[in-house]
């Protein structure tokens, strides 16, 4: 979130329908969005899609962001977040009328990673996070993909820095559990096995 | 709270949640949808046109004054 005067004046020319200015916000930050709503949804094709729509978004109401402190990525990752809540509703909606109709679905990954099979660490690893609530995805996500601290994800989250210190510890401890968990489920399997 | 496993979790999560990069063509492709290329439109030299229409359009007018001179 540095060069904040850099955006500063790139936003300005962008709201006066500058597309080189916007090009160039865009450059700049289309990788994080895409990496946040990747993670988020786990999906290609929807990080692509939902990218394009967070883009489209601020492109449409560039004029209406108002730099009170909140600098434009934050304001980009507030709008991805938001949409990613959107698909997620809109994704639940679905599946409810799948049951409805008694049509066995399966929760599906398109992670690179286990499609090449790399390691089931990962795979476990990352299927815990999917389980965490949105906001605690979302703050694990912006620490360890984007590498932002506390503070910023306070900006982002609209939350103290203490209260993201305090979140981001009850995160782990609550994906701790769950591994562990899943690893006493796992060893218990092995067990069965060999008898 | 076990600081050693929660440790262990953060030293996991560093491993598994690494940054990747877009597909390029998406990453183009967008950008193109979004701001528009400026299309250039180069000037065709017109000089040899102007020059040789108001040379037809002289010899055209003479061919006309002789054509009446010629009837009257």
């Amino acid at each position: 979130m540095n060069n904040n005067t850099d955006d500063e004046d790139l936003i300005r020319d962008a709201a006066k329908g500058d597309n080189e200015a916007f090009g160039k916000l865009y450059e700049k930050y289309v990788q994080k969005i895409y990496n946040y709503i990747y993670y988020r949804t786990g999906n290609v094709n929807e990080a692509e899609d939902l990218t394009a729509r967070v883009f489209h978004r601020s492109l449409r109401h560039i004029q209406n962001y108002d730099n009170r402190g909140v600098p434009f990525s934050a304001w980009l990752y507030r709008i991805a977040h938001n949409l990613v809540a959107n698909w997620y509703r809109d994704r639940s909606r679905k599946k409810e009328v799948i049951l409805e109709d008694h049509i066995p679905s399966q929760f599906h990954f398109d992670f690179p990673e286990s499609a090449l099979e790399i390691n089931q660490e990962n795979e476990k690893l990352l299927f815990v996070i999917r389980k965490l609530p949105s906001d605690r995805q979302q703050l694990i996500i912006l620490k360890f993909v984007d590498g932002l601290s506390n503070v910023e994800i306070g900006v982002i989250m609209r939350k103290s820095e203490g209260a993201i210190k305090s979140l981001y510890h009850r995160t782990l401890d609550s994906i701790r559990k769950e591994v562990e968990k899943m690893e006493g489920a796992g060893t218990k399997d092995q067990k069965r096995r060999k008898r | 709270m076990n600081i050693s496993n929660i440790e262990k979790i953060e030293e996991k999560l560093g491993r598994s949640l690494i940054p990747i990069q877009p597909n390029n063509e998406f990453v183009n492709r967008l950008q193109k949808r979004l701001v528009p290329q400026k299309t250039i439109q180069i000037e065709k030299d017109s000089i040899r046109f102007a020059i040789v229409s108001t040379f037809l359009g002289l010899f055209i007018g003479v061919l006309i004054v002789w054509i009446l001179r010629r009837i009257t």
